[in-house]
């Protein structure tokens, strides 16, 4: 049953392989060689978006009141806390590695369960790390940059960690459980983390009149940056 | 920033009479540590001594160092928009105005504008010129509108950096700090000139603007020429503005 739908997936993939074509006057970009399959996974994604995940999380916006979606918020980025301070081990900082369970710790019991962030009225800053940015610590390149279906814009790089960061998923021993109770936790999280998007889609809007490159721009970019927040300038300016 | 607080503090064990002596020695020390503390970052840091030539007379907006430039600048608009209701409400007229007002005069929009076309901007008429430094405003300013309904509770942060007196092309780092959220690094570049530092492009969350709007425009241009980039940002303007009208109601 499973298989059957990762090959049904795939070729509906491949069927999309034809459509994509790179739009009139795009330079190619050296950081994205395999452009015209991300193209094609890019708008899949789009439609996917359009069709369902969008319409679902304005639902959840109208129904649920902000009160109670900042209470799932804070759960799921209390939860996100306790990965982000392996990470910042993991990376060699272990002034972030504590502020980050020092906030795992307070919100888990103070902030009951992580519904509410009393951590950071403590002063206990919010911060976010995966095991892509990890890697890219560590000094591994970021690779090509890839879309991944369902998932959105990534790398090489970015993809391997946020596999291995799906094998340890926090939801997973909070609701060990019950299969369907994790898997409705799973949706709300997307629900949410696409809520939090809605509000940036004009700035997006704004940003690009190619929305493909534009996002994967902005994609490796932040990336970059996440990973070496003090990175020299890459002047290319021309007069 | 810190530097203007080491600075402040700095002068208070001298202005200060104790009344209680067993506090003063403490004050003595932290006061020397602190001057000692100016001392050894000093060197490294140019603005503190540009910082003390100023504590004397009022200097000019853009006459002052880069990074308390845009420390002040950035500040003044928080301070202003947590003031105002109207901006909070995504005013676009109000934002315009306070865009013209605060932030215009530090920036050099026209050499902005001119780096972000590239190689097309000498090919431009001094008319196309004009409309598209007009439209190039309009566009940011549009971008970062929906920030403003964040900006109550929201302060600036300026990162440490360090300049050479000859340098003439620096980039002040900042981060835009929420309660409960990753900071968001917000990174402008300013270049020295006559009328003193001026920005050029700035970069939210990693993405420089010139280096962005670069590749979308070129690949614009080439499409549907000069002319056509301009209906296309005046229509993208006119879209943005009315998705602001109705989200506002």
């Amino acid at each position: 049953m499973r298989q059957g739908r990762f090959w049904l997936m795939a070729l509906c993939l491949f069927g999309l392989f034809g459509c994509a074509s790179i739009p009139e006057g795009q330079q190619a970009d050296g950081r994205d060689p395999w452009e015209r399959y991300n193209r094609a996974v890019f708008d899949f994604n789009m439609e996917v978006d359009a069709a369902v995940v969008k319409p679902l999380a304005e639902g959840y916006q109208a129904a649920v009141p902000e009160v109670v979606r900042g209470m799932v918020r804070h759960f799921f980025g209390n939860l996100n806390d306790l990965v982000t301070s392996v990470h910042h081990l993991l990376q060699g900082e272990p002034t972030e590695a504590l502020t980050a369970a020092g906030r795992f710790l307070v919100n888990s019991t103070l902030g009951f369960f992580g519904v509410s962030d009393p951590a950071s009225e403590l002063g206990l800053a919010k911060s976010r790390e995966d095991f892509g940015l990890t890697l890219g610590v560590w000094g591994a390149g970021s690779g090509p940059y890839l879309v991944l279906p369902l998932l959105g814009p990534s790398t090489v790089r970015d993809g391997l960690g946020t596999a291995v960061d799906m094998t340890l998923d926090p939801l997973d021993p909070v609701f060990d459980s019950s299969q369907s109770a994790r898997n409705t936790a799973v949706g709300l999280r997307l629900l949410d983390t696409r809520v939090t998007l809605l509000g940036l889609e004009p700035a997006l809007s704004a940003l690009s009149f190619d929305r493909y490159s534009a996002v994967r721009d902005a994609y490796l970019a932040r990336r970059a940056q996440q990973v070496n927040p003090n990175a020299p300038f890459r002047d290319e300016t021309e007069e | 920033m810190q530097n203007h607080s080491l600075l402040v503090l700095k002068s208070h064990p001298l202005r200060r009479e104790s009344p209680r002596p067993s506090s003063a020695t403490f004050r003595m020390r932290s006061g020397f540590v602190l001057l000692v503390l100016v001392a050894l970052f000093g060197g490294l840091l140019w603005s503190v001594p540009s910082l003390a030539q100023q504590a004397t007379a009022v200097t000019p907006m853009s006459q002052r160092p880069p990074q308390e430039l845009v420390a002040s600048v950035t500040r003044d608009i928080l301070e202003t928009i947590k003031n105002d209701k109207s901006l909070q409400q995504r005013d676009l007229r109000r934002l315009s105005e306070l865009v013209d007002q605060k932030v215009m005069p530090v920036v050099n929009f026209s050499r902005m504008t001119a780096l972000a076309m590239g190689r097309h901007w000498r090919t431009a008429s001094p008319e196309q010129q004009q409309r598209l430094v007009a439209a190039f405003r309009d566009l940011l300013m549009l971008t970062y509108s929906e920030a403003l309904r964040y900006a109550p509770e929201a302060t600036i942060d300026i990162r440490p950096a360090r300049y050479l007196p000859s340098d003439e092309d620096v980039i002040v780092r900042t981060a835009l700090i929420r309660p409960g959220k990753e900071p968001i690094p917000l990174d402008y570049r300013l270049q020295k000139t006559p009328d003193g530092w001026k920005i050029y492009d700035f970069n939210v969350l990693g993405l420089w603007m010139v280096e962005h709007y670069r590749s979308q425009f070129t690949q614009l241009v080439s499409a549907r020429g000069i002319d056509g980039l301009i209906t296309t940002l005046e229509e993208k303007n006119q879209a943005l503005r009315q998705a602001a009208a109705s989200g506002k109601g």
